[in-house]
């Protein structure tokens, strides 16, 4: 056994708790995984070994690989100066959250949030059923209409919930005869099959994730979408929301409050770039690289509520694009621009997107709430 | 064949023609000397299933293949009663005077059970080489149902009773990351991640591999490759597609590339319509870059 009280192996913890700052998900077993291993690779003939060896027992993830080398060298080559940086970091994310909320763009969303929550109209250059230009379009909501979302959502949860599994469980009523567990249950009476079982489709268990764009060209629809989102987390456990402007906000917890008007507050104070620039291909990167692994499965249906607007480099949307695509079960692109007749998907990270999303559908109002909960299949 | 140290893998796994990245080295004798599954992912075709195959040559043991895909349940994988044969016992045996007792410990003995890979990789007498391959095809129920056996080595059967491991295989999972693997499972296994190859590697498993191809073009069917992976494809070639070529261009006794030979034969590298389209399109330019534009013509 190797003895624990060594210098290296003290380091050795220490190293793995810089990991775990790093989201490396290590545990003792990962620890003891990694003082065995190098009790078997001798670390001081060869550093190479050593950091290899450590890779090999610490990491997971190809992500985690590409993290390794630097995390290694900042915590035995530079650990000060890792620990300072971490520092300023924090630090400067503090103050960009302070100023951020300072933002006169968030004022309609406080204004309607601290009183006045009439339905209102707005004046904007943008797309109304009508087309393109400055039109005036309807974007508060009363509580009928609330009553309205909160109706079309739970049909929406319920098409999800009831997809079926290519798995089957057994039942006692009339469905498919399940020759092999008849057989079996009937092998006390000689073979005879008296009792006969039946087998059908599992519900698949579907997760969901909401990828809402809340940049300034979506403004006039954040509501809407607030909205919508909160009554998805009302009616839906599984499902995990993340907001992105310039970056990716995860907003889960604070969706899943008692009163729409807490959601909303704490959703403003936790996004700091709200009504920001757009950069949609750098937020679905970071979505892919630190939640992709835990969110993104063969039962996840993943929702992108945006415009595509994208000042960003195009490319980072149509790989990210595709690395969810594949990963998961379906994806919906729901653009609040594309009910226009004479709409194309013809700005940049629309474009890219597109050939990774399996239906795209407007999404504005009630009316195309309804009709993609009514058409939307799985 | 036990290994001691990195360099005996190594030397293991060169013995049977697969050249390794230290990292691969180093993660298989880990996994060897801690007993722990190794899971590899990396795009298709670089080499993944190889390393199983790879060791049990090495080892001398048998290797059992467990491949996955979607709707895999635990009676695939496992074990079955082999119900057809347990009826037409039942039969021959009504006129025996036998309880029900009797009769079912009779039918649900060791003869009747059919063995799937996982029960055969922990039955056997000599510790066998277990490949559970595209795991991220399976189901992740069926991910779930795999940590148990990863982490006790022993499968319960009600009829027979707790099956325990004789030896401890060594397992090797491979995944082409068509979906995340859970937390669980990678936690359980050491991880190793295997990219396509640097020219200079490429070369050196081409000549290893297809020793009757000439030099030169053994080098400029890497380059090619090399290229090619630089561009925005549907399906990457691996290493896999090099080496069909590399072998089909020896077959066809060529020593060189040229555009007629690479647009004749694209259909082995390239196995999607559209990616084959856009690179016969755009070939001169490609075998420009590559460096045989003198021999175009």
């Amino acid at each position: 056994m190797i003895n624990r009280q060594t210098t290296l192996s003290i380091n050795l913890v220490a190293f793995c708790r810089h990991l775990r700052q790093h989201d490396f998900t290590i545990g003792p077993s990962e620890e003891q995984d990694a003082l065995l291993a190098i009790n078997l690779v001798n670390p001081f003939e060869s550093t190479e070994h050593f950091e290899l060896c450590l890779q090999a027992t610490l990491c997971r993830t190809p992500f985690q690989l590409k993290q390794f080398p630097q995390l290694y060298k900042d915590y035995w080559k530079e650990l000060d100066q890792a620990v300072d940086s971490k520092t300023t970091e924090k630090e400067e994310k503090a103050q960009a959250t302070q100023q951020s909320q300072k933002q006169p763009s968030l004022q309609a969303l406080k204004s309607w949030l601290y009183g006045n929550k009439n339905t209102e109209t707005i004046e904007t250059a943008t797309y109304s059923d009508g087309g393109f230009g400055s039109v005036t379009e309807q974007v508060g909501f009363s509580s009928q209409e609330m009553k309205v979302v909160f109706q079309l959502v739970q049909k929406l949860v319920r098409k999800i919930a009831n997809r079926r599994s290519r798995r089957y469980q057994t039942t006692k009523k009339k469905a498919i005869l399940d020759i092999k567990k008849s057989i079996r249950k009937n092998i006390v009476r000689n073979g005879e099959i008296v009792d006969i079982l039946y087998k059908k489709k599992k519900k698949d268990n579907i997760k969901v994730v909401l990828l809402c764009d809340v940049s300034r060209s979506m403004e006039l629809y954040s509501r809407f979408f607030i909205q919508f989102m909160y009554a998805f987390h009302s009616l839906f456990s599984k499902v995990e929301t993340f907001a992105f402007a310039t970056s990716l906000h995860h907003i889960s917890k604070e969706l899943n409050k008692n009163s729409i008007n807490k959601s909303l507050q704490e959703v403003i104070n936790k996004i700091p770039d709200w009504s920001g620039g757009t950069k949609i291909g750098a937020s679905l990167q970071q979505f892919n690289a630190e939640f992709g692994h835990r969110h993104l499965t063969s039962k996840t249906l993943v929702i992108v509520l945006s415009d595509g607007w994208d000042t960003d480099e195009v490319d980072l949307v149509g790989e990210n694009m595709k690395q969810i695509h594949r990963k998961a079960l379906k994806v919906l692109w729901l653009n609040p621009l594309a009910g226009s007749g004479d709409w194309q998907p013809e700005v940049r990270g629309m474009k890219a997107a597109l050939p990774y999303v399996d239906a795209l559908l407007p999404f504005h109002n009630i009316e195309s709430l309804s009709t993609m909960v009514n058409t939307m299949k799985l | 064949m036990a290994t001691e140290n990195i360099e005996q893998v190594n030397q293991l796994l060169a013995n049977q023609g697969y050249i390794a990245d230290p990292n691969i080295a180093m993660g298989i004798f880990l996994a060897q000397k801690l007993q722990r599954p190794l899971l590899v992912e990396g795009p298709p075709g670089v080499g993944k299933t190889e390393i199983a195959k790879v060791l049990a040559k090495a080892h001398n043991t048998e290797l059992i293949r467990l491949q996955c895909y979607e709707g895999l349940n635990a009676e695939q994988a496992l074990y079955e009663w082999n119900y057809q044969r347990q009826l037409l016992a039942l039969k021959m045996m009504e006129s025996e005077t036998l309880s029900i007792q009797q009769k079912e410990d009779f039918i649900f003995s060791k003869d009747y059970l059919l063995e799937r890979p996982l029960l055969k990789a922990i039955t056997r007498e000599k510790s066998p080489v277990l490949l559970i391959d595209e795991v991220d095809r399976a189901d992740e129920e069926f991910e779930s149902f795999l940590l148990e056996i990863l982490s006790d080595w022993q499968i319960s059967i009600p009829e027979l009773g707790v099956v325990k491991a004789t030896h401890i295989p060594q397992v090797i999972i491979t995944s082409n990351r068509m979906r995340e693997l859970s937390e669980a499972l990678r936690r359980r296994c050491f991880y190793l991640w295997i990219d396509y190859p640097t020219f200079e590697k490429e070369v050196e498993i081409v000549q290893k591999k297809v020793p009757e191809i000439d030099k030169k073009l053994g080098e400029q069917i890497c380059q090619f490759m090399l290229t090619l992976r630089q561009r925005k494809l549907d399906k990457v070639p691996g290493i896999a597609e090099t080496l069909d070529w590399a072998r089909a261009l020896a077959a066809l006794h060529i020593d060189h590339l040229d555009k007629k030979i690479v647009e004749d034969t694209l259909g082995i590298i390239l196995k999607d319509w559209k990616d084959i389209r856009e690179t016969s399109m755009s070939l001169s330019e490609l075998l420009d870059q590559v460096g045989v534009q003198s021999k175009l013509h």
